[in-house]
């Protein structure tokens, strides 16, 4: 009956139900809104401010004012112009790890819930051995072990591309980060979607396959990985801000990203110095920092909703 | 005056896509000791009506709009929640369909069944509670009840347990005793057992009962009076004989004569459809094409001691088939009937090679498959097909019709290119009855049955000389189920199909079958042509499965 109702649209997909439940959800409409904006902010709005290293010592903690739209810190640099350029730091270190994690977590995973036996259990023991390693402890090394690539790097990518130094110096600095958060970030990643896989290729439709006799990478890459991407979608959505958190514990103890670049823990590092006499240094990168972490949950959080299967089959 | 009166009852679910009326002006009454049916099909209301008594509904969405229930002077619908806690589980009990999801898997069963005594009765000691719940258990007919009352429910078996559900019902001693598809899950052997013991306790106990059921051979076995309902409203009530013999409504007739019995001698079901429409079918239009005797047939499908093992957890060798020989001809059907646990799926898996197994062969058109490496198996794919229990797990929700019905279509190129796999697509979709307008849709807009169509449209896809049909209509209603058997029907007389029609429903065996396997733990006990079983039984296993068969002698 239900089908015959709807004749005249075509198909329905189950990801487009999805987003007409997202678009009911007016937290998650207006947090992917902030979101949007937030973006367009950093990315876009950021390129016309003033440039964020820019010292001016005769003008530190200066009021609001049509030049400095929020102020000057210590230095005398723009703070409006630091956060924006933080927050593409911030924002850039969660999308881009969490497309690492999300890469390396649905391939592992799938390989070992599709696989089973003894190849699952032993990739396994390899996702639980790495999660006892303490997270801070192989950040630290990590950093350390990268610190001379990532300085070659950065002149190589000056003398030989021409990069403008800063910028290069602003590449090089975050890339041992996405490698520390990627290789940590899969592991609980992979754990749902080899869950997901066991599941799924259970399912009668699995067995359809076999008995038409496609082969097994035809089976996982058409038939399972597709039906894990719900889940995943959702947990990846709020791995983001989970990451632009560990970046900033990072910036704020002092191993991620390093002076003069700003990210949002290094103003909030800064911002804490002054908390007593000027609390805006602080207040105002907290403010887009929570903005962005609450508004990627709640996205997460809509997302999970709306690809809810139980929901669906109403 | 009847002990419960309901008048005008009407319940509706208000969600965001709208009002539906699940209960709509539903009136019936119960007399003081009678077993009342209430039949009807998935989404009839049948469920929803008895819900609504004891306010069990989750509110929102649902909502009694109207009507009454008269029980001992009261309104139940008016009772405010404390009093009718009272008579829940007191004066009106409930029994479900899984008893294994009813009882509470860490309490011994003795203090489960204690316990509604002990919850409506403050005054009761433990001790008291405890002698009265085993005296029940023994009215149930748990065998050595002193011993097994101390045991955890999952060292019960289904059947068992669904006689706690009883005992812990009745130890109240109630007026009415809810059951709401109590026999659904059950084998038909255990399930014939507990119908007799639900008309004895009534006897005993004099407590009325309403059954709810989808199963009319069922409510034939137990029911004195029974009530149809149809889309949320009583399409007819009365004394359950005489609707049996002569029902007015023509939904009630539809239902009645598309249900296969053993009596059915028509090649293709009446559908509900027909009487609806008021499309006259008398039976004798189309009869048996005389009984199948196979004999001097040359077998399609030659299977030969074959036996597929697992390992349990606990590294115990489960001989789940032990040793079965088959041989069915081309374009006849065999059924293989046995009850839960017997081996009949893994059986039919293993001949399509998709569990290993452990020994015996099986020559399909005197090849052994069993032999065969995954490539040189490639060909046979094409040739053995499957259609599985539910429809809507074998249906990949991330694939349109289309892409489902086009895949294996190019895959084993059977079409040079997409254009043509979309025409044969096309013309899959309409030999099973469905509109290729759907193409595009995914499997989720579709129901129970036209899922079902589309999964026989994708075993048909590769052109298949051979079909399993495991448990495929089992989960259905029983107007759905005479429709896909029909199809079933009609495209093995076009295509001369064979099929191996594994199911545990023997009314339905015996309506599509030629020749009859009857399993029994993984070993076939009696073989023969379908006539021969169903009239003349040897083995006392499939004389028991066919006496219990409810509805039937």
């Amino acid at each position: 009956m239900e089908a015959e109702k709807q004749s005249t649209q075509g198909g329905s997909s189950l990801s487009r139900d999805a987003w007409i439940r997202m678009g009911k959800n007016k937290l998650a409409m207006a947090s992917l809104w902030s979101f949007a904006i937030m973006i367009v902010l950093c990315f876009g709005l950021a390129w016309f401010c003033k440039d964020p290293n820019e010292i001016n010592l005769t003008n530190k903690f200066a009021k609001v004012s049509a030049e400095h739209w929020m102020g000057t810190d210590a230095l005398g640099r723009d703070l409006f112009s630091r956060i924006l350029y933080g927050g593409q730091i911030s924002i850039l270190v969660g999308l881009v790890a969490t497309m690492f994690s999300v890469c390396i977590g649905i391939t592992y995973g799938s390989i070992s819930g599709f696989a089973g036996g003894r190849t699952d259990a032993t990739m396994m023991r390899v996702v639980d051995i790495m999660l006892s390693i303490p997270f801070l402890v192989l950040v630290i090394v990590l950093q350390a072990a990268l610190a001379e690539w990532s300085s070659n790097t950065s002149h190589w990518l000056v003398e030989a591309w021409k990069w403008d130094k800063t910028l290069a110096g602003r590449v090089t600095n975050i890339i041992p980060l996405f490698f520390a958060l990627g290789i940590f970030g899969w592991l609980t990643l992979a754990r749902i979607v080899r869950s997901q896989v066991l599941s799924i290729k259970e399912r009668e439709f699995i067995e359809a396959a076999r008995a038409l006799g496609y082969p097994e990478s035809r089976i996982l890459f058409r038939h399972i990985i597709p039906n894990t991407l719900g889940p995943t979608v959702v947990y990846a959505t709020l791995t983001v801000p989970s990451f632009i958190m560990y970046e900033a514990t990072l910036s704020y103890l002092g191993l991620g990203v390093e002076a003069p670049n700003s990210s949002w823990g290094i103003l909030i590092k800064e911002g804490a110095n002054f908390m007593e006499t000027r609390p805006e240094l602080l207040i105002l990168p907290g403010i887009f920092f929570s903005v962005t972490l609450f508004a990627l949950n709640f996205i997460g959080d809509g997302l999970r909703d709306a690809l809810d299967v139980k929901a669906s089959k109403d | 005056m009847p002990l419960l009166e309901i008048q005008n009852l009407k319940t509706y679910f208000h969600t965001r896509a709208g009002t539906t009326k699940a209960v709509d002006d539903v009136s019936f009454s119960l007399e003081k000791g009678e077993i009342l049916g209430i039949v009807g099909e998935s989404g009839s209301g049948k469920s929803v009506t008895c819900y609504s008594l004891l306010g069990l509904l989750p509110s929102p969405p649902a909502k009694v709009e109207g009507g009454q229930a008269q029980f001992g002077g009261k309104d139940l619908l008016q009772l405010p929640e404390a009093l009718l806690r009272e008579i829940r589980g007191k004066r009106i009990s409930m029994i479900f369909q899984d008893p294994m999801s009813c009882l509470n898997p860490y309490l011994r069963i003795l203090g489960q069944v204690a316990e509604p005594l002990l919850a409506h009765n403050p005054e009761i000691t433990g001790e008291e509670a405890e002698k009265q719940a085993l005296e029940m258990l023994k009215k149930v007919g748990i065998r050595d009840a002193e011993e097994r009352a101390n045991s955890y429910p999952h060292e019960f078996s289904g059947g068992m347990r669904q006689r706690v559900m009883i005992a812990m019902a009745l130890i109240t001693n109630p007026d009415i005793l809810l059951a709401d598809e109590p026999t659904t899950a059950l084998d038909v052997t255990v399930q014939a057992r507990i119908l007799k013991l639900l008309k004895e306790l009534r006897n005993e106990l004099d407590v009325s009962v309403i059954f709810i059921t989808h199963d009319l051979g069922v409510v034939a076995e137990v029911a004195d009076r029974i009530v149809v309902m149809y889309r949320g409203k009583v399409v007819e009530q009365g004394i359950a004989k005489e609707i049996f013999d002569n029902p007015k409504h023509p939904y009630v007739k539809g239902l009645l004569s598309c249900r296969p019995t053993f009596s059915t001698t028509s090649r293709i079901l009446p559908t509900v459809e027909d009487f609806m429409e008021g499309r006259i079918v008398t039976e004798e239009t189309k009869p048996l094409a005389g009984i199948a005797t196979t004999e001097g047939y040359r077998p399609l499908l030659e299977v030969r001691d074959l036996k597929v093992h697992f390992t349990s957890k606990s590294q115990q060798t489960v001989r789940a088939v032990d040793g079965v020989s088959l041989k069915i001809p081309a374009g006849k059907t065999l059924g293989l009937v046995g009850e839960s646990g017997c081996g009949k799926t893994t059986t039919g898996r293993a001949i399509l090679q998709l569990v290993q197994p452990a020994s015996g062969s099986i020559l399909y058109n005197d090849t052994n498959l069993a032999s065969l490496t995954r490539a040189e198996l490639l060909p046979y794919r094409k040739k053995l097909q499957i259609i599985f229990q539910d429809p809507y797990a074998s249906l990949n929700p991330r694939m349109t019709i289309g892409q489902a019905l086009e895949e294996p279509i190019l895959f084993h190129q059977i079409a040079n290119n997409g254009e043509e796999a979309r025409a044969r697509a096309v013309s899959l979709l309409e030999e099973v009855g469905l509109d290729p307008e759907h193409l595009d849709r995914y499997p989720h807009e579709f129901s129970g049955g036209q899922r079902q169509r589309i999964c026989v449209a994708r075993a048909l896809a590769v052109e298949p000389e051979f079909i399993v049909c495991d448990e495929c209509v089992s989960a259905m209603d029983v107007s759905i189920q005479a429709q896909v058997l029909n199809l079933l029907r009609e495209l093995q007389d076009k295509r001369n199909l064979t099929y191996l029609f594994i199911s545990h429903d023997l009314s339905v065996v015996k309506f599509i079958s030629d020749q009859v396997a009857v399993m029994k733990a993984g070993r076939i006990i009696e073989f023969n042509s379908a006539e021969e079983i169903y009239q003349n039984p040897k083995e006392a296993y499939t004389q028991e499965l066919l006496a219990a068969v409810p509805g039937e002698g």
